[in-house]
């Protein structure tokens, strides 16, 4: 990418559009797809209509679901997708799909998952990128803005995203569980005996360090193997492979899709063409229009230099964020603080149990909590192995009891935590008040101790 | 319950697969604690401190609450076990929604 031009040459090298074209398209429709699937497994209702309370991330507590406008929600997102995939109004249609998107996520942290993480990111990145210059319907119809080629910065700046992804994710499967006791594997994969072919195999040991070991080898090789020419062709097998594997083995969703579909952006034009080549046969829409052999340019200087800054600025949050947990002490798996966003995939099979004391100071009066009167069961079981979600939850527990009457109710949460095939242990001060703790992202004191240390990043 | 985690027949004798025979062969794998033994002995520990109790539960708590609190505690240990180190060594999820994990 970089190799010794200076950075002033390298942002004005340009290169062929039509990888981003073919990832906008790309991009549009599997969203598209994820949320018509979404909605035809009934989890709008489920995860947003049903529940009562819903846990919020740190500072969004006013990101609630709209009740029946979830709905329209999901529909603007959706149709959002399609004008990004067709590159109709795209900026406008990016910016709506990425806070549509978003605040979907943002609703219920319960429901978190890297690669919603991903998706929101990418289309976030995907604001400031010229994605509808080369085969789009804005471009048809706007002769200043068609252009065969882009800066390269733009389609590299993708690359670079993918590269975080896989390389962070492999740097966090350098630790001792996964690669010395081969966890959560050795839990996760004998109990898919029901898999033909493979159901026998899973329940060899050497076959879960064998997977142990050559999927963090994979995640830290691949987005090197994509670079090289050489390679690259190879990788991507691999990536099929990989994905699709992991798609047969775990409840993924569109995740292995999105990604195979993703890694294309690493080859070059001329395959691009052949794809968009087959397209425009299909749909009856000239290719030839678009191959006039301008450059795109930002409307304006400035916009160049913003897009530039947002970018460069965002990047270097991408890089140093993954890293956040260096500043909490405690075992990073146990306390979950600075676990989300930063590719942490597979690494932790955790199980929970936590009830929660109700104390009424001024009768002595107790009772524990029925947790399915306020949580569905996929709420709680997030919630029982989650700190900042028991906290959360007290704080819920603790109006609810006003209301009831008690004026000032103390709660306390009895919980248990196995983690990665543990015994396991009691998980958060049982005799701490959680109503007299105010949440924030400084380390929470209130929970107990691992007692044992898992080595690595 | 304790007959339901062996696989015992509920009539005449004998038994079959059961949890605990699942746990015990996963085990093998994994060279982890004895789980399946563990639950097995808070069975007992739990049955042994329920029999020190009155038949009448009432005058129990009238007359040694201290008594009834162990046995609920006892209780309460092989919950845990059962609910958390059990269902975690067995990959279960307790779940409706089957929702995508990553």
């Amino acid at each position: 990418m970089l190799r010794d031009s200076p950075p002033g040459t390298y942002l004005q090298r340009q290169s062929d559009a039509a990888p981003l074209a073919v990832f906008r398209i790309l991009f549009g429709l599997l969203m598209l797809w994820s949320m018509v699937r979404f909605a035809a497994n009934g989890w709008i209702e489920k995860l947003y209509l049903e529940p009562t309370f819903f846990f919020s991330y740190y500072g969004f507590g006013w990101v609630q679901p709209p009740g029946d406008l979830t709905y329209l929600l999901f529909v603007v997102c959706g149709i959002s997708a399609v004008l990004v995939a067709i590159g109709y109004k795209y900026r406008s249609a990016v910016i709506l799909f990425f806070l549509s998107f978003t605040y979907i996520e943002l609703m219920d942290k319960t429901t978190y998952l890297n690669h919603y993480y991903f998706i929101s990111i990418v289309s976030f990145l995907m604001i400031f990128l010229p994605a509808h210059a080369y085969f789009s319907v804005d471009a048809r119809f706007d002769s200043d803005l068609r252009s065969q080629k882009v800066p390269s910065w733009t389609i590299d700046s993708l690359k670079l995203l993918l590269f975080i992804v896989y390389f962070y994710a492999g740097l966090a499967k350098l630790n001792s569980d996964w690669l010395v006791e081969a966890m959560p594997l050795k839990i996760w994969l004998p109990s898919l005996y029901a898999l033909p072919f493979l159901g026998d195999l899973l329940q060899k040991e050497w076959t879960h360090y064998a997977f142990s070991w050559s999927g963090a080898l994979y995640d830290l090789s691949i987005p090197f193997l994509l670079l090289i020419h050489k390679t690259r062709l190879a990788a991507f097998a691999l990536v099929v492979v990989f994905h699709l594997l992991t798609r047969v083995f775990f409840p993924i969703g569109m995740f292995p899709y999105i990604m195979i579909a993703s890694t294309l952006i690493f080859f070059d034009a001329s395959f691009h063409h052949r794809i968009l080549d087959k397209l425009s046969r299909a749909i009856r829409v000239s290719k030839a229009r678009f191959d006039n052999a301008r450059t795109y340019r930002f409307r304006r200087p400035a916009f160049q230099k913003a897009s530039l800054f947002i970018v460069g600025l965002f990047f270097a949050v991408q890089i140093l964020f993954p890293f956040r947990h260096l500043m909490y002490p405690g075992e990073l798996f146990w306390t979950e603080e600075g676990y989300r966003f930063s590719w942490r995939v597979m690494l932790m099979e955790k199980a929970g149990h936590a009830s929660f004391k109700v104390v009424d100071p001024d009768t002595g009066r107790r009772l524990y909590v029925d947790n399915s009167q306020f949580l569905t069961r996929f709420q709680e079981k997030q919630m029982s192995t989650q700190p900042d979600f028991i906290l959360e939850y007290a704080h819920y527990l603790k109006e609810h009891f006003r209301e009831r009457g008690i004026r000032d109710p103390e709660i306390y949460a009895e919980s248990h935590v196995a983690l990665n095939g543990r015994r396991s242990r009691p998980f958060i001060a049982p005799d701490v008040d959680l109503t007299t703790i105010t949440p924030s992202l400084k380390h929470k004191t209130w929970i107990l101790p691992f007692n044992e240390s898992i080595k690595g990043m | 319950m304790q007959n339901f985690f062996h696989g015992n027949h509920f009539t005449g004798g004998g038994s079959g697969e059961s949890l605990k025979s699942y746990l015990d062969y996963l085990n093998t794998i994994k060279n982890g604690a004895d789980l399946a033994t563990l639950i097995d002995e808070q069975f007992d520990a739990a049955r042994s401190e329920i029999q020190t109790l009155d038949d009448n539960l009432a005058l129990q708590v009238e007359n040694d609450n201290a008594a009834m609190l162990a046995a609920y505690d006892e209780l309460q240990k092989n919950m845990v076990l059962l609910k958390v180190d059990m269902l975690h060594a067995l990959n279960i999820n307790v779940d409706y929604v089957d929702g995508d994990s990553d």
